[in-house]
């Protein structure tokens, strides 16, 4: 049996578990990031279309490409610090709701099934713990996600013919 | 020396493998502080030869000579630097920046050429933004502006950093012909006082009229070139 002790919803493992649950973490963690960054590059790509006529009269004012792409990459940094509050506020509920209450697994699934026959430490109630520098490094590394989602489609808005920005053809 | 120079310029867009000649080679010369109108048909290439004279697009063939530079032979760097110092443009969708008030657009540009303090800034903007008769509507947004409104801070926004020359591109064609009357009055109110010169093209006759030189275009070339009073 590879569960050593399991207890009132606090349990200590044999080490490949928490390996493979730190790998998991973070492939999860790297599909979030993924998600977020095509939304980001979405949003930038459409706000430049919707924007062309105004892209094409910074050009016109004398702004050079890399002014417009920096234009775009504020305007990226803008939504990763409101994304980032965002998430961290949902965060917080989140795991404020998993420290008080925690999650009752003996609740969800009932007494019929013991996962403990199969492995699995999942019985009684599993609850969070606080761990802020997790939320500082999630919010940091949304606006770093952000600005570097933005460079290309920035670019690509920037690169564009003036005349045809203008006259939206 | 003339402010602005063409010297047998000749713009053709490629369309699949079909050659669509917009410019077939025009020759002209524009001094400073002239008040100058461009006019012919759709498709004459009023728009094509505006576009070239600010540095927007360039030529296929010919010369292009502003303020003592020949364009063509710029870099894309040079010709931004050229747009931002020498040229303003007003355009028939005015092209106002929607999020911005009437002063920020107008800021927007000048702070591009950041040779002023904020307080000078200001008071430079808001005068201007008075010059054009839109005293109390600085911190309106476009949407919250009538067309001759917005195409008023688009006439401020070209003039604030004190361009060569000011091209318009059909700058009265979405008005009514009173407020487009309004417009070119402070067009003209400013080449006088501030002596910029300005190039327009136009349809409309009633605007047409207000120029002191005339000039037809027709199929790509220059076909009357007249001095008014």
């Amino acid at each position: 049996m590879p569960i050593e002790a399991y207890s009132g919803g606090v349990c200590s493992v044999s080490s490949p578990i928490v390996e493979i649950e730190m790998q998991a973490v973070g492939g999860i963690m790297s599909i979030v990031l993924l998600i977020g960054m095509v939304g980001i590059i979405n949003n930038i790509i459409l706000s430049a279309l919707e924007r062309k006529s105004e892209i094409g009269m910074m050009k016109a004012l004398g702004m050079r490409e890399w002014e417009i792409v920096f234009v775009f990459m504020v305007e990226a940094t803008g939504i990763g610090i409101f994304g980032g509050l965002a998430g961290c506020l949902l965060g917080f509920i989140g795991v404020s709701w998993l420290v008080n209450n925690g999650l009752n697994f003996t609740a969800i699934y009932g007494d019929w099934l013991d996962w403990a026959e199969y492995g699995v430490p999942l019985l009684d109630t599993i609850y969070g713990v606080w761990n802020y520098p997790t939320f500082s490094y999630v919010f940091f590394l949304g606006i770093f996600v952000a600005i570097v989602s933005s460079i290309i489609p920035a670019y690509w808005a920037a690169h564009k013919d003036p005349v045809e920005s203008i006259y939206r053809r | 020396m003339p402010l602005l120079e063409l010297k047998k310029v000749k713009k053709i867009y490629q369309q699949g493998k079909i050659e669509v000649p917009a410019l077939r080679g025009v020759d002209l010369t524009v001094e400073e502080g002239e008040f100058t109108t461009i006019f012919g048909p759709s498709g004459s290439g009023k728009t094509t030869l505006l576009n070239m004279i600010g540095c927007l697009d360039t030529p296929t063939e010919g010369e292009i000579n502003l303020n003592g530079n020949k364009i063509s032979d710029l870099s894309k760097k040079e010709l931004a630097m050229t747009r931002r110092y020498n040229i303003g443009f007003i355009f028939q969708s005015y092209n106002l920046i929607p999020v911005l008030t009437a002063f920020e657009n107008v800021e927007f540009a000048v702070r591009l050429i950041g040779n002023l303090s904020e307080k000078e800034m200001r008071e430079k903007v808001l005068n201007l933004l008075k010059e054009v008769g839109l005293k109390g509507k600085e911190n309106r947004r476009p949407g919250e502006l009538s067309g001759g409104e917005k195409q008023r801070v688009a006439i401020a926004r070209a003039l604030v950093k004190k361009p060569k020359i000011i091209l318009a591109d059909e700058p009265t064609a979405n008005l009514d012909s009173e407020t487009a009357q309004d417009v070119i009055q402070i067009m003209i109110k400013m080449n006088e006082e501030l002596g910029t010169t300005f190039i327009f093209s136009t349809h409309d006759p009633q605007v047409m009229e207000k120029a002191r030189r005339f000039i037809n275009l027709k199929d790509g070339m220059i076909s009357s070139d007249k001095r008014g009073k």
